[in-house]
């Protein structure tokens, strides 16, 4: 065995035994680093979403230089020659839209013109995959034309050039992983996607503020939506997942934190069909990422109802200390150290919360250590590092 | 959720099921199976499209 792929095993094997609340020979550092990889490298936000190539260079080099123990492959997702090609119209491109050194946007629609109406319920409830083809997709794009409405050349090219884009991609992963682990040694953090159904309702079709009357107008609406998303949401995660069943499918969290629903709404809307499909995956054998973005400890009553070990509970912007003691012995944990003091802190103010957060929570394992939301280019270089050693410093069991 | 909500009109991973395809050829004379495998591995790829744009785009 090479002294690289020796390293990535002893590194899977940190990662995955904290995933499942273990305790590793170290705590795991796990950074969710997006485009502060360009600023490491010397590049620009244009660069790293306009060429995927050059983010996964940019990738490649703090894997090299840094002393991570997993990472996602890309955390630039979303590719802007993608968006081109499928001539998705609610994104605000770096070097197009918005300045080259701005993290590229996504442009929510206003009210009256969401991609999904208020009369649109029913047919999304009676088949949403028809649905997203023949209302959904012509609207969120500049150029597909619905049925009923004339054809045009944009509209055949915008269906071939998008469905090539998507394969030149997702195709390209492959080779980028297989670099990660024999160039440098660190693991695939993540496989797979999942977003709950609530959020994709929220974020995708109704948009938030029209779903906040909705709520109130036409509940029994929500509910079946959600409803109908479910099981192809759980679907996709399935197929998207790792077949050897050790990495977590990524669910990202919107919408469910405080103050965006109340307790009542995240009880009756928000949380019942994501149990489902996390309990479902979890039957599978398949761990959940609940990568819980803004404040969600007045939600841990319900976490709590989830299976030992069924997710990695990662905290934004809660209370990491509170996360430990409510769910600390059924979850393991990650994040904790907030992306402000990463962008504004000093290299002593990074060290002593890294301290803090490894003597509060990593006793007994089952803790990786991330930033408390994804790094964009706000985040000192220095601070990254500091962060990284001090975990090294502090992280030895 | 109950299971009857959770049954779907089109089910996860079909866009245009082999059933409403095969509509356009009449009698297949061969190995039907085999050509609905095929076909319905393509016509998941069309569903990932879908619903990949979506989730993660």
């Amino acid at each position: 065995m090479s002294d690289m792929e020796t390293l990535y095993q002893q590194k899977m094997n940190r990662y995955f035994t904290a995933m499942r609340n273990g305790k590793p020979d170290m705590v795991p550092i796990r950074p969710f680093a997006a485009e502060v990889t360009a600023v490491h490298a010397g590049m620009t936000c244009q660069d790293v979403t306009q060429d995927y190539n050059l983010a996964f260079e940019a990738m490649l080099k703090c894997c090299r230089d840094f002393d991570w123990d997993a990472t996602v492959p890309n955390m630039v997702y979303v590719w802007t020659g993608l968006v081109q090609s499928a001539a998705l119209n609610y994104y605000a491109m770096p070097g197009v839209q918005i300045p080259p050194t701005t993290g590229f946007q996504y442009i929510e629609p206003p009210e009256n013109r969401a991609n999904m109406r208020e009369e649109d319920y029913d047919e999304l409830i009676e088949d949403p995959t028809a649905f997203l083809a023949d209302r959904w997709l012509p609207r969120v794009t500049h150029t597909i034309q619905g049925p009923g409405e004339p054809n045009t050349f944009a509209n055949n090219i915008t269906l071939l050039s998008g469905m090539a884009a998507m394969k030149n991609y997702f195709n390209a992963y492959g080779p980028h992983i297989s670099r990660l682990r024999s160039e440098t040694g660190t693991p695939c953090a993540i496989a797979g996607i999942l977003k709950s159904p609530f959020d994709i309702l929220a974020d995708k079709l109704r948009g938030y503020r029209a779903l906040c009357m909705d709520m109130f107008t036409k509940p029994e609406k929500v509910t079946a939506a959600c409803e109908a998303l479910t099981p192809h949401l759980l679907y996709v995660a399935k197929r998207t997942s790792d077949p050897a069943k050790q990495l977590p499918v990524a669910l990202w969290l919107h919408r469910g934190c405080v103050p965006f629903l109340s307790p009542s709404q995240f009880e009756k809307f928000f949380w019942p069909p994501l149990k489902h499909i996390i309990c479902e995956l979890w039957k599978d054998g398949i761990q959940t990422l609940f990568y819980a973005e803004g404040t969600w400890n007045p939600n841990l009553k319900y976490i709590k109802e989830l299976p030992e070990q069924s997710i990695i509970y990662h905290v934004d912007r809660g209370d990491i200390f509170e996360v430990h003691r409510e769910v600390g012995h059924k979850f393991c944990l990650s994040g904790g150290i907030p992306n402000d003091l990463l962008a504004f802190g000093t290299p002593e103010d990074i060290r002593e919360h890294v301290k803090k957060v490894i003597h509060g929570v990593a006793g007994d394992g089952g803790y990786i250590c991330d930033a408390s939301a994804i790094m964009q280019d706000d985040t000192k270089i220095e601070n990254l590092r500091t962060m990284c050693e001090a975990v090294r410093e502090f992280g030895q069991y | 959720m109950s299971e009857e909500k959770k049954q779907c009109k089109r089910p996860p991973g079909t866009c245009l099921s082999w059933e409403e395809a095969k509509q356009r050829y009449g009698e297949i004379k061969g190995n039907e199976e085999q050509i609905q495998n095929i076909w319905e591995q393509n016509d998941a790829e069309a569903y990932d499209y879908l619903w990949q744009c979506l989730l993660s785009f």
